[in-house]
């Protein structure tokens, strides 16, 4: 099973690190866990994928809903650090430019 | 006293087609086995108790006869493929009806059911003798390993599976010096993958989408995205701007794939057969390449998202042309998997469709790679041809 440590930040910023396979089995995880990130208050959220080695539809689709809760919420999602291999998904499905890869964590939101 | 039956008594459900009926995913093999093996006759033959019959037949008509009187129950007591090079130097099956009817040539592999037991064959005629090469022989390999998963299955899914193979277009089409086909291997029973082309006055329609997930959620929803796309045949046909009619598609479906948290990547393309030229729509799909004649190899890159991931969303068309001698494939992301750098997928796709003689055999060489890969994805080719000096 996938492990999505979540990080509560003093700013209120939430930030959810999935580590490994984010697919079908794993999406379900990550959708609530952004949900719940978002029920408690958080509904800026910062996905950190530095350690998530492989993404496909579903795990896409995953963080698609949870950039729709997120938003709804008055806040926003943003991804940062994708490997090579995740940002060749966000740039084939032209998804790059409704979540635009941050280099860093702590600077997701300065714009 | 009557002698046990040859063949096995098949439990009603076991098999995913029963007899009389056709069997759009089997027709698909029995068709690419003829061309990639280049025999006059394919098929694939069941041996059910005393009687063998044929869910799929190409290039000839096949009744159904008695089991002892086929070529094809020496392959399931052999247990094992088959080759008899020159019927008329075996005796054994010198005196069947089929030997007598002048066939010189016979191929067959087992199919196993879930058990591992030979019931069924797929195989392969000829009227002269002959030999098959070894790159054939893999083609029949893996063709049967493809045969198997459409042939047995619970039968729930199975009749999905079947229902699903029937929503994609029962043949390829050829028109002038053109020949457009494609191929749908799902991962599990059914899949969220489709591919549809239809030929309307001299324009061609034709499209690939990739729905979110796999199995049976994602069958249903591609079958809707099939159908509204369909429904904006005529309106493509007649030159509407492939912008419009996507963006009023997406619209239309926008609130189902809302409701199932689903989205769908998809190219959508019209070609005048005409003059060649290219109109398409990529809607986050980015899979769609061009082989020309003089060997380059161009990835058609869009900037479009999917549909159904964002309210407001709409689409753009882009055009190209396709001259004699090009290439054009369309597949989805499971394509990828399969090969050995997905990140350069454009260079090896690009060569594989390059160096196939045509198309049948640029498929079956995608069908081969997926058999010998495993693939764990959905794996769609859409794949359209324009003969050189045409």
């Amino acid at each position: 099973m996938i492990e999505i440590p979540v990080d509560h930040r003093a700013d209120g910023i939430g930030v959810l690190a999935p580590s490994g396979r984010l697919n079908m089995v794993s999406a379900r995880a990550l959708r609530s866990a952004i949900e719940e990130l978002v029920a408690a208050g958080h509904a800026r959220i910062v996905l950190d994928l530095a350690e998530t080695s492989f993404l496909d539809s579903s795990g896409l689709g995953a963080i698609i809903a949870g950039l729709k809760t997120a938003r709804q919420a008055g806040g926003d999602l943003r991804i940062a650090r994708p490997t090579p291999e995740v940002l060749a998904v966000f740039q084939l499905t032209n998804m790059d430019r409704l979540l635009r890869p941050r280099d860093t964590v702590d600077g997701a939101f300065d714009d | 006293m009557t002698s046990p039956p040859l063949g096995r008594r098949l439990p009603a459900d076991s098999l995913a087609v029963r007899e009389g009926q056709t069997h759009a995913g089997l027709d698909r093999i029995t068709r690419l086995l003829r061309l990639a093996l280049d025999v006059p006759m394919a098929a694939v033959t069941v041996l059910e108790d005393d009687v063998a019959w044929r869910p799929s037949s190409a290039g000839f008509r096949a009744p159904s006869l008695p089991v002892e009187q086929t070529l094809c129950l020496r392959v399931v007591e052999h247990d094992g493929p088959l080759e008899i090079r020159d019927t008329l130097t075996e005796a054994s099956v010198a005196d069947l009806p089929a030997v007598r009817d002048g066939v010189r040539f016979y191929a067959g592999m087992p199919l196993r059911d879930a058990t591992g037991v030979a019931v069924a064959t797929l195989c392969a005629f000829d009227r002269r003798p002959r030999e098959l090469t070894e790159d054939q022989r893999e083609a029949m390999v893996d063709l049967a390993t493809w045969a198997e998963t459409e042939l047995f299955a619970s039968s729930e899914m199975a009749q999905a599976r079947r229902v699903q193979a029937s929503l994609l277009p029962a043949a390829p089409l050829r028109d002038g010096a053109w020949a457009v086909d494609g191929l749908c291997l799902p991962a599990m029973s059914v899949g969220g993958d489709f591919f549809d082309y239809e030929l309307l006055d001299s324009v061609l329609h034709l499209n690939l989408g990739d729905v979110m997930g796999k199995g049976t959620g994602a069958a249903l929803i591609g079958a809707a995205v099939r159908t509204a796309l369909r429904g904006t045949g005529n309106a493509v046909a007649a030159g509407v701007d492939l912008g419009i009619t996507v963006t009023h598609s997406a619209n239309a479906l926008l609130p189902d794939l809302e409701r199932a948290e689903s989205f769908v990547t998809l190219v959508e393309a019209a070609v005048d057969l005409t003059d060649g030229e290219l109109r398409y729509v990529d809607a986050g799909s980015g899979l769609v390449l061009l082989t020309r004649a003089d060997g380059t190899v161009e990835a058609l890159s869009g900037e479009d998202r999917p549909i159904g991931v964002w309210r407001g969303d709409h689409w753009t068309e882009v055009r190209r042309v396709i001259a004699p001698g090009d290439r054009l494939l369309i597949c989805s992301d499971g394509l990828l998997d399969l090969l050995d750098d997905p990140q350069a997928w454009s260079q090896e796709a690009g060569a594989m469709v390059m160096e196939a003689d045509d198309l049948p055999s640029f498929l079956t060489s995608v069908a081969a790679l997926a058999a010998r890969r495993e693939a764990s994805d959905d794996i769609t080719v859409l794949a359209l041809f324009r003969e050189p000096g045409a």
